[in-house]
């Protein structure tokens, strides 16, 4: 079987038996992939096809790195700030790198592959709506100034700075449930990258020499899910923001190197023809919506195109993203609102990056397999598969293993920080407010006990999830779809919040309910039959008007509610008083004084 | 828009907001540095046995 047809095949699902020695040293281009992959456990002895003992030694070197450098931080935490927040020592050069750093993650970059191979140089109409959003943020300090000044150390306690302790429970709930369920297709999707690059089977398979019968059968996929969650819990659980932080700072270095290596070779590869090839396999395979971001065609195989609607949701879904809690930590982390606002204008540059880097190699993918033949295993759901499998084909010895290393990086930012994020918010948003209202207050050891136990119970869900759970469409369209549950509601009521002063709890409540409302059914739907969903997503674009919904949504539940309060009030007690004292004390968690009471 | 504009705006697009995010990575990677031993001093310093006070936290 040649190379290229192999390749062509190791995109489908099957299991692998192959039964025969492997001579070290071989020549991967020579061998073939099919071959490569073809290969058995036995004896303990895992041999594996395209990486080579140099691309071996990266990747472990790496890993050892960045394990030491999450156990060292240990020493540097002392109380519940240090961990969740990093003291608010965050200065603006390494707020950009941890921010950049969690960002971009290995699911970031096969989410937006898998985006610019299914639709185009349409795709990158998201790279756009992202930068210029966050840079929109940071130049303008558009919410992100308000809550830094607020003192608040989450989103959810600002929400009872401003309006009461239920709406910070219900928030943190809110917050808590999407960003869970966001987080629920990281690992396997991290997991799938590292098999396909690496070359790795479907399973494993220990074969007793004598009978050569099968003894175990393995599922690798499942296997690289729980080595790379038990790797990130380590120093995740030991090392709190700390850790995070610094980690962030080498996965920056070593993926920012990675993806330059990667970058290279998919402009310069001859069977991708560069960014012409690529311009002619889009043109050849998805037409005029390959290029025009508004269009939008429905095919025998399936939709085409964003779509005005998507354009529209996702410029609200980018514009209130500076809200998603990872985000809004670093946000808090901050030393102070100018340095917040610097962070974002200038990650919000990287943001372009960010986004269109990966779509290029999606591009690349789809170029290099249009012009070698094989595109049609990459359809639908395997789309995703792709992009790791051209890298696998195209990358040089150490290249690849530095590309992989430099993935395993951003899997590693995104995941600690997102096990941080969301444990924080449940510990500080729901648990606490909740023993406090039962008469028990949590000392600052209690907490980071239950945060860790927290971030212990988010990483076996996460791995749980990730091995049932199938998507209905997109990866980028589920995860923008769990964010805009959690982002329509908390946008409304963060910018409602600061800067209009009738916003009252009434109006908070609404929002949060109605925002969520119309994420949440499409999850729920997408759970019970996901086939009906993806059909709708073709037939209609759902996905797209369920995440637009959101939005005015929140905003009719804001305004109804809180004048429909004031309403109510001011016929009980004329004339209300507003007061919108000095805000809270920067720099001290959780000691800053409610902005305003006024409807509660 | 025409395919053929649309496309010459992607190709601006792509080598720009490439060259872009390398300019910027450069950028970071050498400012970080100094930060992340700033943020081990701060640290360090709120771990000496005077500073050992921790915030109150509010729920």
């Amino acid at each position: 079987m040649s190379g290229k047809s192999a390749v062509r095949n190791s995109a489908l699902p099957h299991r692998l038996t192959w039964r025969g020695p492997i001579s070290a040293g071989l020549d991967r281009r020579a061998f073939g992939r099919q071959n490569a992959v073809d290969h058995y456990w036995q004896a303990g002895s895992i041999m594996l096809a395209l990486f080579s003992w140099l691309d071996w030694t990266i990747v472990l070197a790496y890993i050892a790195a960045a394990t030491a450098i999450g156990l060292l931080c240990r020493r540097y935490i002392h109380n519940l700030a240090d961990f969740i927040v990093a003291g608010r020592g965050l200065r603006p050069f390494l707020g950009v790198a941890t921010l950049s750093g969690t960002e971009i993650g290995l699911v970031t970059v096969m989410y937006f592959a898998e985006f610019g191979f299914t639709q185009g140089f349409s795709a990158l109409a998201v790279a756009v709506l992202a930068g210029v959003s966050m840079v929109f943020v940071g130049l303008t300090g558009f919410m992100i100034a308000g809550l830094r000044r607020s003192g608040a150390m989450t989103l959810a306690e600002y929400y009872q700075m401003r309006f009461a302790p239920g709406v910070r429970l219900l928030g943190g709930i809110i917050i808590a449930a999407a960003g869970i369920l966001n987080m629920g297709v990281f690992l396997k999707v991290g997991a799938l990258f590292l098999q396909k690059i690496s070359g790795m089977p479907e399973a494993l398979n220990l074969v007793n020499p004598a009978t050569g019968l099968v003894v175990v059968n393995l599922p690798v996929l499942n296997l690289i899910m729980t080595v790379l969650l038990a790797l990130v819990l380590a120093y995740t659980l030991l090392g709190g923001m700390v850790s995070v932080v610094i980690t962030d700072y080498l996965q920056f270095v070593v993926l920012s190197a990675g993806i330059g290596l990667a970058t290279f070779c998919v402009l310069t590869h001859h069977t991708v023809g560069g960014l012409e090839g690529i311009v002619q396999a889009v043109s050849d395979h998805r037409g005029p919506p390959g290029f025009n971001p508004f269009a939008r065609q429905v095919t025998a195989g399936g939709a085409v195109g964003l779509g005005v609607v998507f354009i529209i949701w996702q410029s609200m879904h980018w514009l209130g993203t500076c809200n998603w809690q990872t985000y809004a930590l670093r946000t808090t982390s901050a030393t102070s609102p100018a340095v917040a606002r610097r962070m974002y204008a200038l990650t919000g540059l990287t943001f372009f990056g960010r986004a269109a880097i990966p779509m290029l190699w999606g591009l690349g993918a789809l170029a290099y397999f249009a012009h070698a033949g094989g595109l049609e295993a990459f359809s639908g759901s395997n789309g995703l598969a792709a992009m790791p499998t051209f890298l696998g084909e195209i990358l040089p010895w150490g290249g690849l293993g530095l590309v992989a290393a430099g993935m395993l990086a951003a899997f590693m930012s995104t995941h600690d920080s997102y096990l941080l994020a969301w444990s924080a918010v449940i510990c500080q948003d729901i648990i606490g407010p909740v023993a406090r209202f039962l008469g028990y207050d949590l000392s600052d050891r209690t907490r980071m006990v239950i945060t860790r136990i927290l971030i212990l119970l988010i990483g076996l869900f996460v791995l749980v999830w990730g091995l049932w759970y199938q998507i209905p469409g997109t990866v980028w369209g589920y995860l923008a779809m769990t964010g805009t549950m959690y982002i329509a509601g908390a946008t409304v009521v963060l910018s409602f919040g600061l800067y209009w002063r009738r916003a009252n709890r009434t109006g908070a409540y609404a929002a949060l309910i109605l925002g969520c409302i119309p994420g949440l059914v499409y999850i729920i739907t997408s759970v019970v039959d996901s086939a009906r969903v993806t059909q709708a997503n073709d037939a209609w674009n759902a996905e797209a008007w369920s995440g637009l919904l959101g939005f005015p949504l929140a905003l009719v539940g804001m305004i109804g509610g809180s004048l429909l309060r004031d309403w109510r009030t001011s016929r009980r007690r004329p004339g209300p008083v507003f007061v919108v004292p000095e805000a809270g004390a920067a720099g001290q968690p959780g000691t800053s004084q409610p902005e305003n009471n006024n409807g509660n | 828009m025409a395919t053929e504009a649309w496309t010459q705006f992607w190709k601006y697009l792509l080598y720009g907001s490439i060259g872009l995010y390398f300019v910027i990575a450069l950028a970071v990677a050498v400012g970080a540095a100094f930060d992340v031993r700033k943020l081990l001093q701060l640290l360090a310093r709120k771990s000496s046995p005077e500073q050992k006070q921790s915030p109150p936290v509010s729920d």
